[in-house]
C-alpha cells in the first residue's frame, strides 16, 4: 500500500478513502473524488472532483513525469512501499468494521502474491473476501473461522516474503 | 555555388544547416560520433560520416578527421555551425589548404578577432567606442597601478579568451593582485596564452550585438541588433530582436559601428559584433564572434532572411546582394534556449532519455531541435536540446506567444528548464523590459516555481493510477465490500 509518494520532491501523505461509488483518495489533508482514468500511448486523462483532464506522462524507474497544464511534475514513489521489507502498519492486517470469519483461506508459513485470498469475513449480512495487497508470507494467524471481531481488530500478521 | 557541404558539428545547428542546405537542393554530409548514430541529423543528411574520438567531444574537434571526412564524401564545403572549430582559425586554414571552402571569414580575420587585445585595438582605430582598459605587462606593481587609474569596478580578462570565460570581477585595489595572477594563470591553462588585460566593468550592463554579413570585398551591411542581456554564468538564456527601449539614435551608432569594423576588416560571411551598453547608454565594444551565433533566428524572423541560405551564398564567392536600405525589419521575434538542466538543483546539467517529445505547431512559432523520441541525453555534449522562437507584431504579443508555445512544449524523460523559462516570460520586469546582464541573478526568488498549484494534486492522482501497485489497492476489494470505506489492508 502506498502510504506516500513525492511531487516534485515535498512529501505527500496518500490514503484511499472509498472506492464506490466513487474512488476517493486522500492527498495530504483534502479528500479528492477520481473517475474516468485512461492511458492512451503517452496521454492520460482523468476526471478530478468532477474536472476532466489530460496530460502526458512518462516512467523513468521510479520517477513519473507528469506534464498538465503547462506543467511538468515529477512523482516519486517511495522505494519501501513497493519492496518486500514494508512498514509494520503494511503488514498488519485489520478489521475495518466488527464482524465474524467466515474461512481462512491461508496458513501460517504460507507465501501470498498480491491478490491472493486471505480471509472470507461476514460484517453487517454481506460478505466479502481480504486479499493480500503484496508478496508477502503469513506469519501469524489471528483468528480462525467463526471467530468474532471488533473493529480494529488485528486479523493477520504478514511478513516479507523472503524471511526464512 | 557550393555542389556539397559538410556540416562539422551536431545537434540543433547541424539540422538546422540541413534544413536549408535541403531547401536549397544542395548535397549534405553528416558526421558523427558512435553514441549520437540516432540523432536526427544522421538521417537528414545525404551522407553521414562516422567520427572516432574518445571523448565524444573530442571528435568534433579533430581537425584532420573532418577534412579527411570531406573529402572522401566528395564534400566541397565546410560548415562547421558554432562552438567546436567554428572559431578556429588554424582549422579554417587547414580547410583552405585541402582546396575546401571554408563557410566563414578568412583566417587572418578569425586570428585577428579572436585575440581580444588586438580585437580592441582594431576596433579603436575604426572608431569604435572602447572600454577603458589597460593591458598588463611584466610589472604587476604597474599594471596594478594602471588598472586603478581606470577605476573600479574592473574585470581582468584573458586576451585569447571570450565567450565569458577566463574572467574576475575585482571591485577593490586589494583583491587585484591575487586575481590577475590567478586569471593569468588560468589563462595560460585554458588558452595556451597568459596575456591579460583590465578593463572597466559597467554596472548593470547590456548586452547588445549586431549581426553582420560582408563579402570579403570591404562591402558589409548590418542585420540590426539583438538582445541578449539574459544571462546566468554568461551563458544567453533569452534572446531577441529588436533590442526594447533602445533610442533610435543609439541603436544606428551601434549598427554603424559595427559595419564600420566589419568592412574595415574586409569581413566575409556571417558575424556579430558584441556591444556593452551602459545604462546612461554609452557602449563599448567587448568582441567580435568571426561564426554564426546560436540567436541567429530572431534576426532572421524579424527580417524574414535565411542567415545560412546568405552564408552559403557569401561562401560560394557571391557579392554581397543585400542592400542596407532594403533591411526593414519588422515585429518582434524571441528566442529561448531549452536545456537539459535542473532549475531546482542550480541549474546543474541533467541526463536522461528523451521519452516524450511533442513540438508545438501555431503561427509564428518556430522549434530548431537536434532531438527525437528515444535519444539519451548524456554529459558528453553540451546541455542545449532546442531553440523556441516566436514572433509577432509587438514584444508583448511575442512574449505571450513564447510562452504558450513552452506550456505547449512536452519534453519528458530528462529534467528541462522549460518550466522556468515560462515563469521568466511572464515576469512583470522581464514583460516591462528591463534588462540587464543580472537580471536573472537578481530575480532568482520569483522564478522559483510556486509549490502549490491547481492542478499539482490532479497529477499525483494520474501518477498513483498509473501505477499498478495502486490500482491493485485501490480496486482489488471486490464489492459490495468496496462502498464500505477505506480497508486498509
Amino acid at each position: 500500500m502506498l502510504s506516500r509518494v513525492y511531487v516534485d520532491e515535498r512529501e505527500v501523505e496518500v490514503g484511499i478513502r472509498a472506492r464506490r461509488p466513487q474512488l476517493l483518495v486522500r492527498l495530504g489533508e483534502r479528500d479528492y473524488a477520481v473517475d474516468d482514468f485512461v492511458i492512451a500511448g503517452a496521454e492520460f486523462s482523468l476526471r478530478v472532483d468532477g474536472q476532466p483532464l489530460s496530460g502526458w506522462w512518462y516512467r523513468r524507474g521510479e520517477e513519473l513525469q507528469i506534464r498538465l497544464a503547462g506543467r511538468t511534475y515529477s512523482v516519486q514513489f517511495t522505494s519501501h512501499a513497493k519492496s518486500a521489507a514494508a512498514t509494520a502498519r503494511a503488514h498488519e492486517v485489520r478489521a475495518s468494521m466488527p464482524g465474524v470469519v467466515v474461512a481462512v483461506h491461508r496458513a501460517v508459513g504460507d507465501v501470498v502474491a498480491a491478490g491472493d485470498a486471505l480471509l472470507t469475513l461476514e460484517s453487517m449480512k454481506l460478505q466479502a473476501t481480504l486479499v493480500a495487497s503484496h508478496a508477502a508470507r503469513v506469519a501469524v494467524l489471528h483468528v480462525a473461522a467463526q471467530s468474532v471481531f471488533e473493529r480494529g481488530a488485528l486479523l493477520v500478521s504478514l511478513a516479507a516474503a523472503e524471511d526464512a | 555555388m557550393l555542389r556539397r557541404v559538410l556540416i562539422a558539428n551536431r545537434g540543433e545547428i547541424a539540422c538546422r544547416v540541413l534544413r536549408t542546405l535541403k531547401a536549397l537542393g544542395i548535397g549534405s554530409v553528416a558526421v558523427y560520433t558512435f553514441e549520437e548514430r540516432n540523432a536526427p541529423h544522421v538521417a537528414l543528411a545525404d551522407e553521414a560520416v562516422l567520427l572516432r574520438g574518445a571523448p565524444p567531444t573530442a571528435a568534433y574537434l579533430d581537425a584532420a578527421q573532418l577534412v579527411e571526412a570531406a573529402q572522401r564524401s566528395g564534400a566541397d564545403a565546410i560548415h562547421p555551425g558554432y562552438g567546436f572549430l567554428a572559431e578556429n582559425a588554424a582549422f579554417a586554414q587547414r580547410v583552405a589548404e585541402a582546396g575546401l571552402i571554408f563557410i566563414g571569414p578568412d583566417a587572418a580575420v578569425m586570428r585577428l578577432m579572436g585575440d581580444k587585445i588586438r580585437a580592441r585595438e582594431f576596433a579603436r582605430a575604426q572608431g569604435v567606442p572602447v572600454a577603458p582598459s589597460v593591458l598588463a605587462g611584466a610589472d604587476a606593481a604597474e599594471f596594478a597601478a594602471s588598472a586603478a587609474a581606470i577605476g573600479f569596478p574592473l574585470l581582468i580578462k584573458a586576451a585569447a579568451g571570450g565567450g565569458g570565460k577566463g574572467m574576475r570581477l575585482v571591485r577593490a585595489t586589494t583583491q587585484f593582485a591575487e586575481s590577475a595572477q590567478l586569471a593569468a594563470a588560468e589563462a595560460l591553462r585554458y588558452f595556451g596564452d597568459g596575456r591579460i588585460y583590465a578593463e572597466r566593468y559597467i554596472e548593470r550592463p547590456r548586452h547588445i550585438e549586431v549581426q553582420v554579413l560582408g563579402d570579403g570585398s570591404g562591402r558589409a551591411v548590418h542585420l540590426f541588433e539583438r538582445e541578449c542581456s539574459l544571462q546566468r554564468r554568461y551563458q544567453k538564456i533569452i534572446e531577441e530582436s529588436p533590442a526594447p527601449h533602445l533610442a533610435a539614435a543609439t541603436r544606428a551608432a551601434l549598427c554603424a559601428a559595427a559595419v564600420r569594423l566589419a568592412a574595415a576588416a574586409r569581413y566575409r560571411n556571417a558575424g556579430t559584433v558584441e556591444f556593452v551598453l551602459a545604462p546612461d547608454g554609452t557602449f563599448y565594444f567587448l568582441e567580435m564572434n568571426t561564426r554564426l551565433q546560436v540567436e541567429h533566428p530572431v534576426t532572421e524572423s524579424v527580417l524574414g532572411l535565411d542567415l545560412v541560405a546568405l552564408q552559403l551564398e557569401l561562401a560560394g564567392g557571391a557579392a554581397l546582394s543585400l542592400r542596407q536600405e532594403d533591411l526593414v525589419p519588422r515585429g518582434h521575434a524571441i528566442e529561448c534556449r531549452i536545456c537539459a538542466e535542473e532549475p531546482a538543483h542550480d541549474f546543474r546539467p541533467a541526463t536522461g532519455r528523451i521519452g516524450v517529445l511533442r513540438v508545438p505547431a501555431a503561427p509564428g512559432v518556430r522549434f530548431d531541435g537536434g532531438i527525437a523520441e528515444g535519444q539519451a541525453v548524456t554529459p558528453a555534449f553540451d546541455s542545449l536540446l532546442a531553440k523556441l522562437i516566436a514572433c509577432a507584431d509587438t514584444r508583448p504579443a511575442a512574449a505571450a506567444r513564447l510562452q504558450r508555445a513552452l506550456q505547449e512544449l512536452v519534453l519528458l524523460g530528462v529534467p528541462s528548464n522549460i518550466d522556468y523559462l515560462a515563469r521568466l516570460l511572464a515576469l512583470p520586469a522581464f514583460l516591462a523590459g528591463e534588462l540587464h546582464t543580472g537580471f536573472l541573478a537578481e530575480h532568482a526568488a520569483e522564478l522559483l516555481p510556486s509549490a502549490d498549484t491547481p492542478h499539482a494534486a490532479a497529477a499525483v492522482l494520474a501518477a498513483l493510477l498509473g501505477d499498478d501497485d495502486f490500482r491493485r489497492t485501490a480496486w482489488a476489494v471486490p464489492e459490495p465490500h468496496a462502498s464500505i470505506g477505506a480497508w486498509r489492508n
